[in-house]
Order: structure tokens, then C-alpha cells, then sequence
């Protein structure tokens, strides 16, 4: 009989509890961000939706819970009111298993609560982690580059994954309360127009005026809502970059001024998330106002009734607890307009992620393994390079009028090349010639503006697929590990078989016995706590343990003295005994000996 | 880990709230009527049914309900008035512990921010604060707000009858140890539950870092494993959090429900005796339900509270740890060139392995070394240590004479200029890159000069805001542009001691030969460290010292070693110069 039912008593946080948040602010990512044609909203309902089918069963064992908590006060009404109707001058025949009954349906109805709120946990996570894997997959695995889909910095695409994800959860959530509210809402409107027809049009008319003024706040609150994501995705972006680049900031004793920077960029904030989350104040003392109006209009319209005694003492009881309960639905509807609209955005932004801009990739059913964690993975086979069949066997890589437009002007203005099986070919030129743009254009890694790619003399649509290994493997300019151990993050899912051989290939023997745990070591974030030189080594040996037919390597030496690096060309051919195919670029002198061919880039065009 | 209810923990809530206490006391007295007000509720309900029974007059239930109208909606209306002016208290009570945890996390030592992803940091410095700020602000208030609604209850329905109140009074006795009681449990649930998240976020953080070198090397099936295994993880953390915490809300409405329905009963018993009017039965209940609203924006105050004091405890341990490289007495540096002395330094990054050993090393003010050697022989950790990013485990690190640990960090810095291969830029514009957000202090025109001086300035002119061009992180511009703009920062900063390290490494031999130029310029007077494994990059050092397996094996005058055929620099030299002569 708690007249007074708590919405949501569970950890589902309402709108104004969202002050973390962040999201990408267009403003930052505009260069790199998606192309004019990418939607800014996307339909949250469709994308909840085919969520919510994922695990039907989750979420209708959930909805089933939360009717029976938002319904069973209708019938404590009932009760409450047949036993004041059995206090004097009532004739008090079984009051007392009256009570009973109340007492069991009301601390049955708490009880109920325990199991519902732990099953809803659950989902709720499922809810978050379906769109993440989607996007995840996409990104690391679906054709074409994806230098157009992602937000300016990770710390930026983070919050995507973050924030974005639980807007669609919140969506999902919010539709619970959505559903066991109108249900109550109404349930409660039809008994009590049942009982009293004038009681319930006065419980229904806030109803309906609140609604209305929910509706006309929506949109302004939807636009406060945005300012202060952007606000809060300044301040989080500036963490993630002054965080990123701590080295370069303590080197210039600039921690003042960060500081200074990010002081203001959170005043900024403080004064948009002020008004965001007063305005969502309103529309939820809005629910209390609909309770009071409601049963005050009720009392006030009911009075002559009571007074002929066509109402009774009981009516009035059932009347306190409905009001409550009708009143339920405002609140919910504003928190549900409210998740429904910001979710919009945050579905688009999903969507942004994913080849195409596809919402509904993003969305897309897939298997995820919460209760038991994932199955042990399965390692990829290297295959031996003698077995392995004729398309995937290097002949003849074949670059024709390759052209690469990123910003503005070509950074590669129409390039030929070939790499014959065995070849090493280098590419040199001075710094914004293109080199790298054209090693990543080749591998699909950034977009084509034109030109092909042939593989023995088959052309090649999407490089990013097929162009990996055991084609292809790559040691990009400035290599990324990961924090996890050595092994593992040269590893990256491959069978450890190669490992040793892979490790010596790289030169990475010695510093192997000079680290704590060997190849067992953990390396922090981008592997700080190795020097330059090994990781630059460490990325090497995730293209050698893989065994690629063609080694694409950016400006490899670049962290290494000439003595390790002369060691480490020197053991790599020796070992691949002349059928090593190799595409480079580097400026060093004995790289460029070494090379069959020479390729010398200026603004993006070929010199030689 | 501190237990989360260590005094530490309230003691720093406490020190942020202090300054607020005129504030939140004004609040408290406007949360005073606002909470009063509503009490007025119940016994006009129960006077009207009174009233009824009596058959008292039309316009006396009337004006009953009016009156029930009028006061129960100004209460809503205060509250509203509570809630502008709390918000405001949070924002700055938040931003200000965050402005502390974020200067605090500035100040901490390289060491740490090895172990702690950017990532990372974004939930401790801005997640968990939130949590924080929302507690303190609407919390706390509410606490204080609703014990009076219920010393208010208790002392009406005392009025109407003493049994009744004892009944509610131990209801919400009851109730309040199911919370308190569960939610001590449920604590260290919620810190795990933050702690697995924010492990999945800085995975999934380093992952899109990382997403050419994974696409590139056919990986991204072992990206998304991870996040598979990250996100169950989080599944049973979260449903384990859920059963404790959760579970007190469950309970502690069982009790609410129970102790309702007994004040009910004790109604119904009291007035069957004639001892209660029914009116007044109905407002017993009613206020028995009355206190289980305010304890129940308690019990949502502490579910919220319980994260606010895992973030708290959370924030409290970032505080707490300190950096081992702290300001010294601040003896002043000299004005000038600096000489820079290593002496008996032994370090190694605190794994036990030797980097350096035994080093001794002297820059005479002025001078310029050379230092060369293998990958991983330790020379980057030489410019780390005069830069004192690390401190050293053995040995003194001198420079313009103290040793660097008697001087204020941010003074030897200052005077002190690196450019590493690692270049990191600020999505920002191009003048806060170059200035670092304006802790150095130059003009536009000085900042053209400085730009051109490296190179670029032709790139400068070719960008539609100039020096107001927001760059896009390491995105917009290629690792040899990066690194020239780091040689301008350095130039715009005028140190004493230049320490370069591979510092064109990225460049090509064209791009390095124009910057040959500026860096004579950047060298000039200056005492100067340069690390490279190019010895053509170190032509125009005045000595050179070979390091080996952090050793120093050769430290003498530059001519006197390329002379002396037996000497280490002398067959590098040689070897390099051979394959230099062939290709160039």
C-alpha cells in the first residue's frame, strides 16, 4: 500500500544524471569526421528495437516484472479501501484477513523486486555491449578504410562506445517503465472512473495538462541537453589529449597552463549542465504537482458525493493511492521523450562508426557470451609460405595511378609501382612528399581517390581486406602495442608457433633477457615502458610471426642505430633466402643499397 | 586498496564542502519549508473524511481540499527552488575537485602515467566525480531535508496517537539499518563494477588507437575477443553489484511495506476500541507511507552515494599518491649556458635491470655531446634523467652545478628543451601547440619566425587560419611535420640545455639539411645533448661519448675519437660513411 510508488527505485538513472557523458563534438572531429551525407540522427526506436528482439526473452521477463511492481499497488487500493470501509460505522466482518491480505500483497511486491532487478542488470549490459561489438567488428574487420568513420582522437571514439551505447541501453530501460506506467496509469483511470466518474476525469486531467507542457518543454530541453554534451566532450576530449601527450606537456612545464585550459573548458560546462539539469528538474516535480493536483481536484469534486453518501470513507482511501499511481506516467513520459530524442543522435553516431553509416549494422543481432565469457580463442594458423595456393602466393604487386585526396590538394598525385616477388623496393623523398600516405593508400588503410592495385596482376577492390595477411603485413611508422603482455601484443590472436623465430628476426633477443618477465612482460598503454627502438622491433615482429608473401614496412630504422638495423635486414634476408618481397620507405643509405628499386616521391608524384 | 569507508575518504568530501556552508545552510532552511509543507497533506485528508462522516458542510470540504491544493503545491514549487540552487553548489564543489584531481594527475611522475591510459584518467578525473558532485550537491541536502520531514511525521503522529508514531518511528529504525547494513556490503561491488569498466574503455580506448596496425595485420578478430571478454566481465560484476546493492533497496521496502501495513492494523484496532476516528486512520497510514518517500530519495541518495563513495575512495588514492619527483629547495640556476654532469648514475626504471650504470658523464656549458650507441643502450634515459621525467635509483644528476633534485622542477624545465622521436601534438590550434596552451609567451610574429625558421613556412601560409588552424591531433600532419614543430617549440622556448633525441629521425636527409640551419641557431651558446644513431647528425658535436649496455666505453673530443682508428665512434663512422658515400 505505498500510496507513494518510487518510479524506478532500481539504478536506472534518470535524465538529469548524465553530467559524464560525452560526445563527439562535431566542431572537433569536422576534418576527419563523416561526410556531409552521413544522417545526424538516426531512428533510437528502430535501433532499440531490433536490440530488444537480440534477447527477446530479457527484455519481456524485465517488462513482466516491472508491470507486476507498477500494477500491484491497483489492487493494495482496493483492499486499503474495503477495509476502511469496514472500519466504524462499518460492520468490521473479516477486517483482519483484509489486512492480512494487504500486508502479503505489499511486502510480496518488494520482494518480487530482488531477482527482477539483478535479471535486469544483466540485460541492461547485454543492451550496451550488442551495439559495441557491432561497431568494434566493423571498424577492425569490414572492407574499406576507416579513416572517414572515426572521430578526431580515441578518446573521442571511446565516449561513442561509452556514452552512445548506454543512450541506446537507457532507451530500452526507459521503455520498461514506459510500459508498466501507462498500464498502471490506466488501469488506475478505468477503475476509478468505475467508481467515480468526476474523480477520475479530475485524475486525469493533470494528467493530460502536464503531459502537454512535457511536450512543449521537450524541445528545449533537447537543445540544452546537446550544448552541455558538447560542453562535457570538450572537457573529456582535453583530458584524453593533455593525458595523451603528458611526456611533451611535463617537458615544457605546461602543467599550469593546462590546467588553466581545462578550468575554463569546465566552467563552460558547469554553466550548460546548470540549465540542463534544472530544466529536467521540472519536468520530474512536475510528476509530484500532477499527484497533489490530482487528488486535491479529486476531494474537491468528490465532496458532494461523499456527502450523500454515494461514496465512501473507503473511495477516499483508494483515491489517495491512485493519484500516485496515475500520476506515475508524466514523469516516465518525459524521461522517455527525452532518452528517445538524445538516443537519435547517439544512434547516428553508432551509425558513423560502421562502413556505409549503416545504424542497422550497428544494431545487428550477434552473439555475445556474457554469462560464460567468450569460448578460448582460437589462434590463426600461420600457413607455411610453401603451401599456400597460387592467388595468395606474391608474383606481382602492381600499383597504377594511384591518387589519394585527404584534405586539401593530392597527397598522392598519381603513382605507379610494382613489387616483384623478392624484390625490395624503397621509397624515399623529403618529409610531405607522401610516403606513408601511399604505403596506406596501397594497404586500403585511407581512401583512394583513384588508381588501382593489382595482386598478380589481378585487381584488387579493397585492399583492407585482402591485402593483410598472409598476403601482406604491415609496420607502420609509428606502431601502436597494446597493454597487455609482450607476446601477446606481437601476437595479436596468431598461433604462438612463430613466435621465437619471430622475436630473434626482430632483434628483440637481448631485450628479451633484459625485461622482467621476457616475452611474458605486460607493456603499458602504447607501450611506454619499452624505448623506441623496441617498440618499433616489437611492431616488426607482428608483421614477421606472421609471415606475410609481401612486407610493407614504414620507415622501420627510423628508431634503430645502424648497427641493430644492418642486423636486422641482414638476418631477415638471410633467413628468407632471397624470397623475401619487401615494400619500404626509408631515407637511410643502406636501405636504399640494398634496394632493387628506388622510388623517389616529391608533393605526391613520382621523381624516379 | 583503502576500505571505502576510511575517514580519509569523508575527510576530503568534508574539505571540499567547508567553503559551501553558508550556502548549504540557506538551502537547508528553504529545504525546511519545503519539506514541512507537505505534512499539511495527510491530516487535511483525514480531516475532510472527518469532516464527511460528520457531515459537515459542503464548503467546508471544500475549502479542505482547496487548502490541500495550495500547500501541498508550494512545496513543489520550493523544491524546485532547492533544486537550482543545489545544482549550482555541485558544479562548483565538482569543478573544483576535479580541477584538484586533474593538477594532482599533472603532477604525478611518468612512472604512473606508464600504468595509466588517458582513458583512464578520463573516468577518474570527470566519471567519478560525477558521481561525487551529484551526491554532495543533492545528497547531502536531502539527508538533512527528509530527517526533518521525518522528526516532522513523528511529532504530528504523536500527536493524533503516541503508539502510532513509536510504530512508524521503529519502522523507519528498521528500514534504516537494512541500508545502512547492505550498503556497507555492497561498496567494494560497485568500486569492482567501475574498476572492470573502466578497464573495458581503456582497452577499447588503445584498440581504436591502434586500428590500422590491427586491421593491417588481420587482428580485429582478436580486438573484438577482447571487448567479448571484457564485456562478460562486466555482466558478472554488474549482476553481483545489483544483488547487494539493489538488494538493500528490495529489503528496506519489504520493511516500509511491513511496518505500513502494521500502522494500518493498529489503526483499524484503535478505532474499532473508539479511540481514533477513521480520518485520522487514514492519515496515520499516510504518513507511515510519508516517511517511506524521503528514506526512499535517501535509499536512491545512498545507491547514488555508494558510487560517490567508491569514487571518492577512488579519488582519494589518486591524491594520495604522490610523486616521487617533487620540488626542491629551489636553489636558482645561473643565467646562460648550463653545464650538465652526470655523476656514478645507476637507473633502471625500477625493474631491477641496470639501464644506466655507473654512468659518469660532463657537458661543460656551452658544449655540445654526441651520444651513441645500440637501440636500448640507454641514451634516451640520459636526456630523461637531466630533465629529471625520471629521478635516478643511484648517482647525481647535475646541471648549472646543483643537483636537480634541490631545484623546483618546473625551473629546470623551463631551461631545458627536448625533441624526442615521439611527437605529441593537441587537437588544438596551431598557436597552442606551439606555445603549449601559452605557457610559453610569444607573439604571432615570433611564432611565423619560429615556424619558418624549421621549415614550414610554406605550410603556415598554405593554412586557411594561419596560426588559428585547429590541428587534428597526430592526424593532420605527417610524423616528419610533427617533429619540426616540436623543434619549434623548442626554439620558441629558448632553453639553456637543447637535449635532441632521434629528433629527425622521422625527416628525410633534404628536410634535415634545411633544418640544419635552425638547429646551428638552436645550438648556438647553448649546452646541447644529441642522441642519434645517424652520425651524420652529429658532424658539428664538440665531443662524443659511446654508451653501450649502459656503460659509458668512450667519452672524448669528436675529432680525437674519428681519428683514432681504434676507438668504437671510429668504426661507426667508418661503416656509416662507407654506405653514405655509395647512395649519396
Amino acid at each position: 500500500m505505498t500510496s507513494t510508488t518510487p518510479a524506478t527505485p532500481t539504478a536506472t538513472s534518470d535524465a538529469s544524471d548524465t553530467g559524464a557523458r560525452t560526445t563527439g563534438a562535431p566542431t572537433n572531429g569536422a576534418r576527419t569526421a563523416a561526410p556531409a551525407t552521413a544522417p545526424e540522427t538516426a531512428s533510437s526506436f528502430r535501433f532499440a528495437w531490433r536490440i530488444l528482439r537480440a534477447d527477446r526473452q530479457a527484455w519481456l521477463i524485465s517488462v513482466a516484472m516491472w508491470c507486476l511492481f507498477f500494477c500491484l499497488p491497483l489492487a493494495t487500493g482496493l483492499v486499503l479501501r474495503s477495509v476502511l470501509d469496514r472500519l466504524p460505522p462499518g460492520d468490521g466482518s473479516g477486517i483482519w484477513t483484509v489486512v492480512a491480505v494487504l500486508a502479503g500483497l505489499e511486502v510480496g511486491r518488494w520482494l518480487v523486486l530482488l531477482p527482477a532487478i539483478i535479471q535486469w542488470h544483466g540485460a541492461f549490459v547485454f543492451w550496451h555491449t550488442v551495439p559495441r561489438v557491432n561497431v568494434l567488428r566493423s571498424l577492425a574487420q569490414d572492407p574499406g578504410p576507416v579513416t572517414d568513420r572515426l572521430p578526431g582522437s580515441p578518446g573521442e571514439a571511446v565516449s561513442r562506445f561509452r556514452d552512445d551505447a548506454r543512450d541506446i541501453a537507457q532507451v530500452l530501460d526507459v521503455w520498461l517503465d514506459l510500459v508498466a506506467a501507462t498500464l498502471g496509469s490506466l488501469g488506475g483511470l478505468a477503475v476509478l472512473a468505475f467508481i467515480s466518474p468526476p474523480a477520475a476525469v479530475a485524475m486525469a486531467l493533470p494528467v493530460v495538462v502536464v503531459l502537454w507542457i512535457g511536450q512543449v518543454l521537450a524541445s528545449r530541453l533537447r537543445r540544452w541537453r546537446m550544448a552541455e554534451r558538447q560542453a562535457t566532450a570538450g572537457v573529456t576530449g582535453f583530458i584524453g589529449d593533455a593525458f595523451g601527450a603528458i611526456g611533451a606537456v611535463k617537458v615544457a612545464a605546461a602543467e599550469p597552463a593546462v590546467l588553466g585550459r581545462f578550468q575554463e573548458l569546465g566552467r563552460v560546462r558547469a554553466a550548460h549542465a546548470r540549465r540542463d539539469q534544472v530544466g529536467t528538474q521540472v519536468s520530474q516535480v512536475l510528476g509530484g504537482i500532477t499527484a497533489n493536483a490530482g487528488l486535491g481536484l479529486a476531494l474537491l469534486l468528490a465532496a458532494p458525493a461523499l456527502r450523500r453518501g454515494d461514496l465512501s470513507v473507503g473511495d477516499i482511501g483508494l483515491f489517495t493511492t491512485y493519484a500516485t499511481v496515475v500520476a506515475g506516467l508524466p514523469r516516465i513520459t518525459a524521461r522517455w521523450s527525452a532518452w528517445q530524442r538524445q538516443a537519435e543522435v547517439s544512434a547516428a553516431r553508432l551509425g558513423r562508426l560502421i562502413a556505409d553509416h549503416d545504424a542497422d549494422r550497428a544494431s545487428a543481432p550477434v552473439t555475445t557470451h556474457l554469462r560464460h565469457g567468450p569460448p578460448a580463442y582460437v589462434h590463426d594458423v600461420v600457413e607455411p609460405r610453401t603451401r599456400r595456393s597460387a592467388p595468395v602466393r606474391l608474383e606481382r604487386l602492381a600499383v597504377r595511378g594511384l591518387r589519394v585526396h585527404l584534405d586539401e590538394g593530392d597527397q598522392v598525385a598519381g603513382v605507379d609501382l610494382d613489387v616483384r616477388r623478392g624484390q625490395l623496393v624503397v621509397v624515399t623523398g623529403p618529409v610531405g612528399a607522401g610516403k606513408s600516405v601511399l604505403l596506406r593508400a596501397v594497404l586500403g588503410l585511407v581512401p583512394r581517390a583513384g588508381g588501382s592495385i593489382l595482386w598478380n596482376d589481378e585487381e584488387v577492390d579493397d585492399p583492407s581486406t585482402v591485402l593483410v595477411p598472409p598476403r601482406v603485413a604491415y609496420v607502420p611508422q609509428v606502431p601502436r602495442l597494446f597493454s597487455e603482455t609482450l607476446a601477446d601484443t606481437v601476437l595479436l590472436g596468431v598461433d604462438p608457433a612463430g613466435l621465437a623465430r619471430a622475436f630473434t628476426l626482430a632483434c628483440l633477443d637481448d631485450d628479451l633477457d633484459d625485461l622482467p618477465d621476457g616475452r611474458r612482460t605486460m607493456v603499458g598503454p602504447k607501450g611506454v615502458r619499452l624505448s623506441g627502438g623496441q617498440i618499433q622491433r616489437a611492431a616488426a615482429a607482428r608483421a614477421f610471426v606472421r609471415e606475410p608473401e609481401l612486407l610493407v614496412v614504414d620507415d622501420l630504422s627510423s628508431a634503430l642505430d645502424v648497427a641493430t638495423e644492418t642486423r636486422l635486414w641482414d638476418g631477415l634476408f638471410t633467413a628468407a633466402d632471397g624470397d623475401l618481397t619487401v615494400l619500404a620507405v626509408s631515407h637511410r643509405p643502406r636501405v636504399l643499397e640494398r634496394a632493387d628499386v628506388v622510388i623517389r616521391l616529391a608533393d605526391g608524384r613520382r621523381r624516379t | 586498496m583503502a576500505h571505502p569507508d576510511s575517514p580519509a575518504d569523508v575527510r576530503l568530501l568534508a574539505t571540499y564542502l567547508r567553503p559551501e556552508r553558508r550556502q548549504l545552510l540557506a538551502l537547508l532552511g528553504i529545504l525546511v519549508v519545503a519539506m514541512v509543507l507537505p505534512l499539511a497533506g495527510p491530516v487535511l485528508v483525514g480531516r475532510f473524511v472527518d469532516t464527511a462522516l460528520d457531515g459537515g458542510t459542503s464548503a467546508a470540504l471544500a475549502g479542505l481540499a482547496l487548502a490541500f491544493l495550495l500547500t501541498t503545491l508550494t512545496g513543489d514549487g520550493l523544491q524546485l527552488v532547492v533544486t537550482w540552487l543545489s545544482v549550482r553548489l555541485a558544479w562548483r564543489v565538482g569543478n573544483n575537485l576535479r580541477s584538484d584531481l586533474c593538477a594532482h594527475a599533472l603532477s604525478l611522475d611518468l612512472d604512473w602515467h606508464g600504468d595509466h591510459s588517458p582513458g583512464q584518467l578520463i573516468e577518474r578525473i570527470d566519471g567519478d566525480i560525477d558521481a561525487v558532485t551529484r551526491f554532495s550537491s543533492t545528497a547531502v541536502l536531502q539527508l538533512a531535508g527528509n530527517a526533518i520531514l521525518v522528526v516532522g511525521v513523528l511529532v504530528v503522529s504523536a500527536l493524533i496517537d503516541w503508539r502510532a508514531s513509536a510504530l512508524i518511528a521503529l519502522t523507519v529504525a528498521a528500514a534504516i539499518v537494512v541500508m545502512v547494513h547492505l550498503r556497507r556490503v555492497a561498496v567494494p561491488f560497485y568500486d569492482e563494477e567501475r574498476e572492470v569498466q573502466g578497464r573495458l574503455y581503456g582497452d577499447v580506448e588503445e584498440r581504436l588507437g591502434g586500428l590500422e596496425d590491427l586491421r593491417a595485420n588481420g587482428a580485429g578478430r582478436w580486438a573484438e575477443h577482447r571487448l567479448q571478454q571484457h564485456s562478460a566481465g562486466w555482466w558478472r560484476t554488474a549482476r553481483r553489484a545489483a544483488a547487494r546493492g539493489d538488494g538493500s533497496i528490495s529489503l528496506a521496502g519489504a520493511v516500509f511495506a511491513a511496518g505500513s501495513v502494521a500502522t494500518l492494523a493498529l489503526g483499524v484496532w484503535l478505532s474499532r476500541r473508539g479511540e481514533l476516528s477513521v480520518g485520522s486512520v487514514l492519515t496515520l497510514l499516510r504518513f507511515s507511507q510519508l516517511v517511506s518517500d524521503p528514506l526512499w530519495r535517501v535509499a536512491e541518495q545512498l545507491a547514488e552515494a555508494q558510487k560517490a563513495v567508491a569514487g571518492t575512495s577512488r579519488a582519494a588514492r589518486l591524491l594520495a599518491t604522490s610523486p616521487r619527483i617533487t620540488d626542491g629547495d629551489g636553489a636558482d640556476l645561473p643565467p646562460g649556458p648550463l653545464t650538465v654532469e652526470l655523476r656514478g648514475v645507476t637507473f633502471g626504471y625500477g625493474t631491477g635491470h641496470a639501464v644506466l650504470d655507473d654512468v659518469d658523464l660532463l657537458v661543460p656549458a656551452g658544449t655540445t655531446l654526441g651520444i651513441v650507441g645500440r637501440t636500448g643502450s640507454g641514451k634516451t634515459t640520459i636526456g630523461r634523467l637531466v630533465a629529471r621525467l625520471w629521478d635516478t635509483e643511484d648517482g647525481r644528476v647535475l646541471v648549472g652545478g646543483s643537483d636537480v633534485r634541490t631545484l623546483r622542477v618546473a625551473d629546470l624545465r623551463r631551461r631545458i628543451g627536448i625533441v624526442t622521436q615521439e611527437v605529441e601534438l593537441f587537437r588544438a590550434s596551431l598557436r597552442d601547440n606551439l606555445t603549449i596552451f601559452g605557457t610559453l609567451r610569444a607573439d604571432d610574429d615570433r611564432l611565423r619566425e619560429v615556424v619558418a625558421d624549421v621549415g614550414l613556412g610554406r605550410w603556415l601560409r598554405s593554412l586557411p587560419d594561419g596560426l588559428d588552424e585547429h590541428l587534428d591531433g597526430d592526424g593532420d600532419l605527417s610524423a616528419g611535420e610533427g617533429q619540426l614543430l616540436a623543434f619549434a617549440r623548442v626554439l620558441l622556448a629558448d632553453p639553456a640545455v637543447v637535449i635532441l633525441d632521434e629528433a629527425s629521425s622521422r625527416l628525410d636527409p633534404a628536410t634535415e639539411a634545411r633544418l640544419a640551419v635552425a638547429t646551428d641557431r638552436l645550438l648556438a651558446g647553448r649546452t646541447a645533448i644529441i642522441i642519434a644513431h645517424r652520425l651524420a647528425t652529429l658532424d658539428r658535436v664538440d665531443h662524443i661519448c659511446v654508451i653501450d649496455h649502459g656503460r659509458v666505453v668512450e667519452h672524448r673530443d669528436r675529432a680525437l675519437l674519428a681519428a683514432d682508428p681504434s676507438s668504437r665512434f671510429h668504426g661507426l663512422l667508418a661503416a656509416g660513411r662507407a654506405v653514405d658515400e655509395v647512395t649519396t
